[in-house]
């Protein structure tokens, strides 16, 4: 039975489709915005368009230019979707405690978000290409530039909890969402998450008109359909991430006596809560142009870390 | 060696000395490029050292081809060196031409050709100032400048029949007349123009993203510009006040008078606020020559024979200084016909720009001189591509394309 | 004025200033030009180098350049045999001159001493003939080459 929670819902399958629709909305988001229709021809709404991207683009011949780390290039990409795969199944979705819950699953979370970016550039780094080792180099400093406010907002719900475990966070919130007492780590957690997801403005190790491919470049076929994929599927970690932490979980204004419905009803608040969260990365990320890494590491060391830290204080006091 | 002319020797002398393994190709096929073209830069980390370019991926021969053509054909022949400015190409080359022959050109043609042009001016300027936004990677302004530029390519239609490869001039006047519909839909969508163009101008001001990639970036000063001879905008942006149009007016230029922006800066923050004024400014130009409009014949009949001479001519294209050099020597065809096109005036500009900057300041540099590689590479002969015969017909490449993938079968 | 101050610089370098039109043509022997080009640019507003042209006249090309200022271009012109198609390049005091010069050079054969860009290409692709006529002299017959590149 846990098994089948984990393999299928509220597990693997089911994160998966969530992060083929969160392509559909990042897609559709950004065409209305910018003047465009979007997908719209595959299933109603062109709803099943990022699946046909997947399905066509894993059919594809893959290449593996001939310097590159072949052993790498071919384990990686399964390692890389490892990554987030394995830390979205301690988001509790229907209750209270997620699947495999544990007291200090919160630590462990924070390291699969480490392992993601280690990942990213050991796959950069073995294609040997000269754009991805320069996408590379950007990368690392872009993580060693948010890594420490991500971290840093991420303690403050820990204290408040005074819980290390994701479930212990949930509970702690059923009368108010810790967004009330850290609303300063919630928008350091965002800004954070936009440059761990490379998306603008802090899409620096991939921008295109630049470095082609970034750290990407050379992957072509089953490996890049994998790599967008886990990229899709960082994206509602990290969401899911901020509902956890910030919003309540599945915690809801109505309680229900009928346990069934009572998961159903919590399934729906954190849905409705995880694509709020999602639109809401998705119009930032529209609206914004790229910067450069310079930049980049300035805004996350200069104004971010020292923000971050604001707040720690700031809810230590309240505690 | 004084340090003055150390510092003149260093312009060119590093052109050709680099390590390999610092070297980052940009291009021949990139997606911030258009069109191929290939740039070796050398890094150090994220910072450029050295910019090579190597141009030529796009020679299609096409003065060579002028020589063998008559001055009628060779209109059509050279509106097709460039597709954002094609007529500021048949325009130099018709003036470029009339002005070797004593035919006055009515005035009314003179005023639409000062139209078009002004027209053209507008949808170029917004094609790069779209694509300033997806090099920043600012996808949102990309989509909307290049909806507004549709306006623009529907009117250019409406009044030529064409959107790209307008064939307006010719030599003795211009092929079409306005209609009383057009003027007002001219007036109206000048309006538009001007009033989308007034938004774009506070939001590139405004958008702090936009502002930190742009702000301070490329620093041309005016010391470099007078020694690099930079052509346009570019040239502008640094201070120094040049203008075909205002210093040696053509067409109808002399009646209808730009004003000139320059700037200080040089950075490409300057070069964005230069070219929306001009937007502006085009617009009011066009309403102006509207309003003044004269009535009368479009064309004259123009002789096929022109006399003995040389003519030398610019005109000021979207992106600067358009320079033809034509010699007649009496005959239906012209004995040499020298273009210059504004991109390799700015090229070596772009690349003084770069140095010392960050890669992710290459796109943005590169082409913030508005680079069209189609206009630079125009002149050799020969074709790379090995097919037996100069032209191919459909047939052929049929046949050719059959046998190809046979052949790639058969290895498989 | 301006008339005057480069009658002055033609009797100086020997050469013979004529006009078209509203230019003027400053007509020198191929050892001048740099001087020429040189006085030229530092006339008042004359630094713009518009282009380098290369003409084939026959038996011999024409290089000219082309300095404007407000309505009136002034062009230096200097004709080199085709025998010797050596002229000393302006890019050491003109650098704007260093991608034109390479561009004739391409084109018409003709070598620009002192031009660091001389050793390459920059227009022509890697696969036209170094042995073959370039492509813009009269002698240039496309089929020849195409012949000649087939043989490759």
């Amino acid at each position: 039975m846990q098994l089948l929670q984990l393999l299928v819902f509220p597990g693997l399958t089911f994160f998966v489709w969530i992060a083929f629709a969160f392509e559909w909305l990042e897609r559709k988001t950004a065409a209305r915005m910018q003047g465009r229709v979007g997908p719209m021809i595959a299933g109603p709404f062109g709803l099943l368009q990022p699946v046909a991207d997947f399905l066509k683009l894993a059919s594809k011949e893959q290449i593996i230019p001939k310097h590159s780390e072949k052993f790498v290039l071919t384990w990686g990409p399964p390692l890389y979707f490892a990554a987030p795969a394995i830390g979205i199944i301690f988001i509790p979705v229907i209750g209270n405690e997620s699947i495999i819950g544990h007291p200090l699953d919160l630590l462990f979370v924070l390291f699969v978000l480490a392992f993601s970016t280690l990942m990213a550039s050991l796959l950069g780094y073995s294609a040997a290409g000269r754009y991805s080792t320069i996408a590379v180099g950007r990368l690392v400093v872009q993580y060693t530039s948010y890594e420490i406010p991500l971290i840093l907002s991420v303690i403050s719900p820990a204290i408040l909890a005074g819980n290390l475990s994701l479930g212990g966070i949930v509970s702690a919130q059923s009368n108010y969402w810790f967004i009330l007492s850290a609303p300063i780590g919630f928008a350091v957690f965002i800004i954070a998450s936009l440059a761990e997801l490379e998306k603008p403005p802090f899409d620096i190790p991939s921008a295109k008109t630049e470095i082609v491919g970034g750290w990407m470049t050379d992957f072509s076929g089953n490996a890049l359909a994998y790599v967008k994929l886990t990229k899709n599927l960082s994206y509602v970690f990290l969401s899911a991430l901020a509902v956890t932490l910030f919003l309540g979980g599945p915690n809801g204004p109505v309680l229900f006596h009928q346990i069934i419905l009572q998961y159903v009803m919590n399934t729906i608040y954190f849905m409705v809560k995880l694509f709020s969260v999602g639109f809401l990365i998705f119009v930032v990320k529209t609206a914004l142009a790229r910067i450069r890494i310079d930049q980049a590491a300035e805004l996350f060391w200069t104004i971010l870390t020292p923000l971050s830290l604001a707040q720690l204080g700031l809810v230590i006091l309240l505690r | 060696m004084s340090e003055e002319e150390k510092e003149r020797r260093e312009v060119g002398a590093g052109l050709m000395e680099y390590s390999p393994e610092n070297l980052v190709p940009f291009g021949p096929v990139h997606p911030s490029l258009k069109e191929p073209e290939y740039f070796k830069l050398i890094l150090e980390g994220e910072k450029i050292v050295e910019v090579h370019p190597r141009i030529g991926y796009v020679h299609r021969g096409i003065e060579r081809a002028a020589q063998d053509r008559t001055w009628v054909k060779n209109i059509y022949l050279f509106e097709r060196i460039c597709g954002i400015c094609s007529f500021a190409h048949s325009l130099a080359y018709t003036e470029g031409t009339e002005s070797l022959t004593e035919f006055q050109i009515p005035v009314r043609a003179k005023y639409l050709r000062v139209l078009i042009a002004e027209l053209e001016r507008i949808h170029s300027h917004l094609l790069w100032l779209g694509l300033v936004g997806y090099w920043t990677g600012f996808d949102t302004l990309f989509m909307w400048i290049w909806k507004d530029r549709e306006h623009v390519l529907d009117l250019l239609e409406a009044i030529t029949g064409n959107r790209v490869h307008k064939s307006f001039s010719t030599l003795g006047g211009v092929r079409k007349d306005l209609t009383p519909a057009l003027v007002s839909k001219l007036e109206e969508e000048t309006k538009f123009i001007t009033e989308r163009v007034k938004y774009y101008e506070t939001l590139v001001h405004s958008e702090e993203t936009l502002v930190s990639r742009t702000r301070g970036v490329g620093r041309l000063t005016k010391e470099i510009a007078e020694r690099l001879c930079p052509v346009g905008p570019l040239l502008r942006c640094s201070g120094i006040d040049r203008d075909v149009r205002k210093e040696d007016p053509y067409a109808a230029y002399e009646f209808i008078q730009p004003e000139v922006k320059t700037s200080n800066a040089g950075d490409i923050e300057s070069l964005l606020s230069i070219r929306l004024a001009e937007v502006t400014d085009s617009c009011r130009m066009i309403s102006e020559a509207l309003d003044r409009l004269p009535e009368g014949p479009v064309r004259v009949p123009f002789p096929r024979i022109i006399p003995r001479g040389d003519a030398f001519f610019h005109v000021e294209a979207p992106r600067g200084e358009l320079f033809y050099f034509i010699r007649s020597n009496g005959t239906p065809k012209p004995e040499r016909v020298k273009i210059r096109t504004p991109t390799l005036a700015n090229l070596l500009t772009a690349a003084e720009m770069l140095k010392g900057r960050p890669l992710a300041d290459v796109p943005v540099v590169l082409t913030g001189i508005d680079p069209c590689f189609g206009c630079m590479d125009r002149v050799t002969v020969i074709d790379v591509d090995k097919s037996k015969k100069w032209s191919v017909s459909g047939e052929e490449l049929r046949v050719y394309g059959i046998e190809y993938y046979r052949r790639g079968a058969g290895k498989r | 004025m301006i008339e005057e101050e480069l009658s002055a610089m033609a009797a100086e370098l020997s050469g013979k200033l004529s006009r078209v039109r509203k230019s003027f043509v400053l007509q020198v022997s191929p050892e001048k030009v740099k001087d020429a080009c040189q006085h030229v640019s530092q006339l008042d507003g004359y630094y713009h180098l518009s282009t380098v042209t290369g003409a084939d006249m026959g038996d011999k090309i024409s290089v000219m350049y082309h300095f404007w200022k407000g309505k009136e271009f002034v062009t230096v012109e200097a004709d080199v045999p085709k025998s010797d198609r050596h002229l000393p390049s302006i890019s050491s005091e003109l650098p704007s001159a260093l991608l034109y010069e390479a561009e004739v050079k391409d084109l018409l054969g003709v070598v620009f001493d002192g031009n660091p860009l001389m050793g390459t290409r920059l227009l022509l692709p890697d696969i036209y003939p170094e042995d073959a006529p370039p492509p813009l002299t009269k002698e240039a017959d496309p089929e020849k080459i195409r012949k000649m590149m087939e043989l490759e």
